[in-house]
């Protein structure tokens, strides 16, 4: 029921008590029972004294066709009413006498009524039946207007939630369409290298052994090389043995000491001076294989993190999927120092790696994104993950892996830390990057479907993000 | 005959390979040297300048772990040794704000988007190697191979 101001609420109880309590009036409506059908002759109108109605709004019949029976599919239901509330206002009123609602009682009701030859209780003082039933028709007015108000408003949150939700699956079917697309292509690219850099090898060997030599070396070198110590090595070599800059560059990359120096044999350097583009050329095909590599790995964990056509299997490295989840993010965390401290003998889980890497990725990139946003100086994120084993007690069932996610970043105020995992809550407002406020609302359902935990622990110095995952799935 | 350098600095190896093997119609006459980031630069820059080399161009990738292109951009047009250095930024990746700040900070004689075309770039890089010659006062004649023609007559005029 609606509250009005005293000048309308002391005429309508008025009208209550001097209109609805004969009991002559009255009428008890059992649960499930009628009290008007849709387009029925109706002479009444109602007070709700007990119980709650609901009215229904069955679609316009056609002309002869008769209204659904009560066994078939109820029409859209309009409204509800409940005690205090009038119905068969408009009906009444407006003296078309006949309902637009099929209305029924949802519990065992009591309703009280007038009817069209009910007259005017003392119209001397209040007037005509109309004038003292205006504070009636205004309750109305203001209910029904509530009414639409609450759905209308109802009904643009739910559509802004599918919006975005839609927006999010959009973008994961757009990127698993153009990562199938690119798979395609990244995988010729793959798999040519490996025959021309196998063919080209041969051919040269053919010629010249040496030269098949240098492009084998080139195609095989796979050492992290500092640039700077490359340089310096050069700049010896090239003295020593005069050689080109260029030339002194890939001798620096073949022989990191005296040792491997010696080793080369006589002559090998004298040939380089004249080819060492052979190794350049087996450098290049070596590149070419990485990248290919490297975009492969990228285009699997796009297919697979739009795609979701994946299942859960025993077996799974958790440090793998780290390093997955890193690889994707390579870009992203560029101006990010990484430390990582993956436990060698982790055992293996049950899980699906996507979902795992969906979950480092996830919190990864917010860290990232809160400390660039904040601007930290000499931003660190750590990974460490660990064992557990199951302590016999209701702690820890089983063994668990726990995954440890800090950064050195801005710590995550009290009250918003329960907020972070609900969907649609962000705090990513500058720059390209769009927060869709569905990363760690992600994070928090696909750790909950493992039956693992999250705990968050957040100061001045450190934000921690701690996932336990069972290494057997935990059923009910 | 001096002995000029030009710089390219880039964290992924392979793009700084590629960055060299497009430069090297400009050797022997010029030596080519690479650095990693911002810091092995500044090493390197140190270095060739105590042995009394010239740095012509350096040409660096915006986005980089520790400081960014643009920060060293900057640091090479404050420091007085290298006030004829030509500074150009090759990268894919800065923002609106970091071209501006490499123009205004950085002094930023040349941007060059990736992924880029080798005669493009070339030439960019003879154009600058060119003004550096030439405002520097080294001898031209040797060069002439290499030297943007254009640049070099405006200069000589």
């Amino acid at each position: 029921m609606i509250t009005l101001p005293d000048h309308i609420m002391r005429p309508l109880k008025r009208v209550n008590r001097v209109y609805f309590t004969d009991p002559d009036r009255i009428l008890a409506i059992p649960a499930g029972g009628e009290l008007v059908r849709q387009n029925e002759e109706c002479h009444r109108l109602f007070l709700v004294l007990r119980g709650n109605f609901v009215a229904y709004r069955h679609p316009e019949t056609f002309e002869g066709s008769e209204l659904p029976e009560e066994t078939q599919v109820r029409g859209q239901e309009v409204f509800r009413a409940e005690p205090r509330s009038y119905v068969c206002v408009q009906s009444f009123f407006s003296r078309s006498y006949h309902s637009s609602y099929h209305i029924v009682a949802l519990e065992d009701a009591e309703v009280a009524y007038i009817d069209d030859k009910t007259a005017a209780v003392e119209p001397e003082i209040y007037g005509s039946l109309e004038q003292q039933f205006i504070p009636v028709l205004v309750h109305e007015l203001a209910a029904r207007n509530f009414r639409i108000f609450t759905h209308v408003s109802a009904k643009e949150e739910a559509l802004r939630l599918l919006q975005r939700a839609e927006m999010a699956s959009t973008l994961g079917q757009l990127s698993a369409g153009i990562a199938h697309e690119l798979n395609n292509a990244v995988g010729v690219i793959s798999r040519r290298t490996d025959f021309v850099a196998d063919n080209l090898s041969s051919f040269l060997g053919e010629d010249e052994p040496l030269n098949a030599r240098l492009f084998r070396l080139g195609y095989e070198d796979d050492s992290f090389v500092v640039a700077a110590d490359i340089r310096s090595r050069a700049r010896e070599y090239e003295r020593e043995f005069d050689l080109p800059q260029e030339a002194a560059k890939v001798l620096a990359h073949i022989a990191r000491s005296q040792d491997e120096l010696a080793k080369l044999g006589p002559g090998f350097i004298k040939h380089l001076k004249k080819n060492y583009r052979f190794w350049e050329l087996g450098h290049d095909m070596r590149d070419l294989r990485m990248a290919s590599r490297h975009a492969s790995g990228i285009v699997r964990a796009v297919k697979l993190l739009g795609g979701g056509t994946s299942s859960r299997e025993p077996g799974v490295d958790v440090n793998q999927s780290v390093r997955d989840a890193l690889n994707l993010l390579t870009n992203k965390i560029k101006t990010v120092r990484i430390c990582t401290e993956l436990h060698e003998q982790l055992p293996t889980i049950t899980a699906d790696p996507t979902e795992l890497v969906q979950i480092w990725t996830n919190i990864v990139n917010n860290a990232c994104d809160a400390m660039l946003q904040s601007d930290t100086s000499e931003p660190v994120i750590t990974i460490c993950s660990t064992a557990l084993h199951a302590d016999g007690l209701e702690v820890l069932p089983t063994d668990y892996v726990a995954v440890t996610i800090s950064n050195n970043g801005p710590e995550i105020p009290e009250e918003i830390r329960d907020r972070i995992f609900q969907p649609n809550f962000t705090t990513k407002k500058k720059g390209l990057d769009f927060g869709l406020g569905l990363g760690l609302s992600i994070v928090r359902r696909l750790v909950d479907s493992y039956g693992g935990t999250i705990a968050l622990h957040s100061n001045n110095n450190l934000t921690s993000f701690t996932i336990n995952l069972p290494t057997t799935q935990i059923h009910g | 005959m001096d002995k000029i350098h030009i710089i390219c600095v880039d964290d992924q190896p392979e793009v700084l390979d590629s960055v060299l093997r497009d430069l090297r119609p400009l050797t022997p006459l010029v030596r080519l040297e690479d650095a990693s980031g911002t810091a092995d630069c500044l090493r390197l820059l140190d270095q060739i300048d105590s042995e009394g080399g010239h740095i012509a161009v350096v040409i660096s990738d915006q986005v980089m772990p520790g400081e960014t292109g643009t920060d060293l951009l900057a640091k090479i047009a404050n420091d007085r040794r290298f006030k004829h250095t030509k500074k150009a930024l090759l990268t894919g990746q800065a923002t609106h704000a970091d071209t501006i700040n490499a123009i205004n900070e950085g002094q930023l004689d040349n941007y060059v988007d990736k992924p880029w075309e080798p005669e493009k770039l070339l030439s960019v890089v003879k154009r600058l190697l060119t003004l550096y010659i030439m405002e520097s006062g080294i001898e031209y004649q040797p060069y002439m191979s290499i030297l943007d023609q254009k640049t070099l007559l405006s200069k000589l005029h």
